[in-house]
């Protein structure tokens, strides 16, 4: 059925003459392998790249978890109105393609105009062209920072654009809402104790399902000749609700000691037992971020710092930041770069206590080398260290210290 | 590691050929405008829209020539840029043509456009606006 829909995309530029069509692309083939590290629970050294889709790397090649090829699509209905659809086609979904987006752009006049459909959600600095390879100088975002199971929404942008002296600005409000299911990311988080706290050995599987409701925002960027810069904040609903296990501490003899503990994951019929109506997940959440480009001669600085606050019991905090530079020769670009998360608990719950409960960073040295004008190949060294280990806190969410190198070739077209 | 190889060449003969050229931006003769060089920036890169740009494809030395010297930056920055607005829906590249008779003709019929050549190419039929060296 898929395929019939594209079919059908390519051939309406022919059949309807009226609509201007424009159609343009990206791709990304990417492989990687994990070079050292410690092994993870599961008896695997993983690098995580990718937790909302739960890609990884481990000791072999492996070239199916974060390539892609997207195909976009603009109609011009008439002067004000522009339908766009994107197509990707990912390696992990077995080259299925997807409608990711679909939205209708409505111009109010020349500098104000309204979106309405499905369009990445505008979170981090470069959230919003995330999967656009070719449009930054990495392979991928940094991995701790871009974890988010939620990217996408489905709702109302409203943008205006401005001049002011030497800036241009742009400024968006934005609404909507995104419901995520059968997400597979949550066996990591379960797995390692993020919210079951299960025995050590014990592994698990289930899909949780996500939603992020009454998301509502803004976005204002400024840009001149050297500086692009951009804050954002959005607040939303999180719920989540997953496959669950229990642990039924049987104590036959009433001596108050538990005799036998009994693990329970499916319910009589076989079906996994579903959290249902008690949520995981059940707070608003708040996102604030500041991030931006400077543009010097030969280099060019990107930063991005973000505050993510959940309004859960344990006032949980995720400061997260980021920093990379870049040398640009004309065909070779060499660039470091260093990203830190971390989780601080600062509301006492039930004698829970408060401090730092998670902290990791990726530190990153590669070379993007512009094979022609529209395409990049890109060689990357990722070296991922826990650091959220130390007493008297012990890891909320244990990842392994690994170091991945990868290769990509970016393209547009 | 031929195709490698090629592309190195390939590459090095490019950089030789934008290093000797010597370009015009042009405009319809009938601006009187001034236009600095921090505009054509801006709406080479989207960021004014007061005038419609046009550019030459990637495969002409020329445009290498043109976006290092005139944008300040290499042509494989501005295609990243231009990737960046494409695909979140806020803005197109400025119309691609193949020789710069092309951009002389699309320039001398279209009373806001901007343009630029080789200045051995310019036309009467066009306003030289500046000269990049």
């Amino acid at each position: 059925m898929k395929y019939i829909i594209i079919v059908l995309l390519f051939c309406l530029p022919t059949t309807l003459q009226a609509v201007d069509f424009k159609v343009s692309g990206y791709g990304s083939i990417v492989g990687g392998k994990v070079v050292s590290g410690d092994l993870d629970p599961s008896g695997e050294i993983e690098f995580q790249v990718d937790f909302y889709d739960y890609a990884y790397y481990v000791e072999d090649w492996a070239w199916d978890k974060e390539s892609l090829v997207a195909l976009q699509m603009v109609a011009s209905i008439n002067n004000r109105l522009d339908a766009t659809i994107q197509l990707v086609a990912k390696a992990a979904d077995e080259w299925s393609p997807d409608i990711d987006w679909f939205y209708l752009t409505y111009k109010l006049n020349d500098s104000s105009k309204i979106m309405a459909g499905r369009r990445m959600l505008p979170m981090y600095y470069f959230s919003e062209y995330m999967e656009v390879g070719f449009a930054y100088p990495w392979i991928r975002p940094p991995a701790n920072l871009y974890w988010w199971e939620i990217t996408q929404f489905n709702g109302l942008t409203y943008l205006y654009n401005f001049e002011l002296g030497n800036w241009n600005l742009d400024f968006s409000a934005f609404m909507g809402e995104e419901t995520q299911t059968n997400i597979k990311s949550h066996d990591f988080w379960r797995n390692r104790g993020g919210y079951y706290f299960p025995p050590a050995g014990v592994y698990i599987s289930g899909t949780a399902d996500v939603s992020w409701s009454d998301i509502i925002g803004v976005n204002l960027a400024a840009a001149n000749d050297w500086l692009d810069i951009r804050a954002s904040y959005f607040s939303t609903r999180y719920t989540t609700t997953s496959d669950v296990m229990f642990f039924d501490e049987l104590d036959s003899n009433g001596d108050g000691i538990a005799d036998a503990v009994i693990e329970r994951r499916t319910n009589p019929d076989g079906t996994p037992i579903r959290s249902g109506q008690w949520s995981l997940t059940d707070f608003d959440l708040s996102f604030y971020g500041l991030g931006g480009s400077m543009y010097f001669k030969y280099a060019t600085v990107l930063f991005d710092y973000n505050y993510v606050t959940y309004d859960d019991g344990y006032g949980s905090r995720f400061p997260t930041f980021y920093v990379s530079a870049i040398y640009n020769h004309d065909t070779w670009q060499p660039y470091v770069g260093m990203s830190q998360a971390k989780l601080k608990i600062t509301e006492d719950f039930d004698g829970f206590g408060t401090g730092e409960a998670e902290e990791h960073q990726i530190i990153t040295l590669g070379l993007r080398y512009n094979v022609m004008a529209n395409a990049a190949l890109k060689f990357e060294l990722n070296k991922f260290k826990d650091k959220g280990d130390r007493s008297p806190w012990y890891d909320f969410s244990y990842h392994n210290d690994a170091t991945l190198f990868s290769v990509a070739l970016d393209f547009i077209f | 590691m031929k195709l490698l190889k090629l592309s190195f060449l390939l590459a090095g003969c490019l950089a030789v050929q934008t290093a000797q050229a010597d370009l015009v931006i042009v405009v319809h003769p009938s601006m009187n405008e001034s236009i600095t060089i921090d505009d054509i920036s801006r709406v080479y890169t989207g960021r004014s829209s007061v005038l419609e740009p046009v550019n030459l494809s990637d495969a002409n030395p020329i445009r290498g020539a043109f976006d290092e010297k005139a944008l300040g930056r290499t042509s494989s920055q501005i295609k990243a840029h231009w990737s960046k607005l494409v695909f979140t829906g806020k803005g197109s590249p400025p119309k691609e043509f193949a020789s710069e008779e092309e951009v002389l003709n699309y320039v001398a019929n279209n009373e806001f456009s901007i343009g630029y050549v080789d200045s051995s190419k310019v036309s009467s039929s066009v306003k030289v606006l500046h000269t990049v060296k």
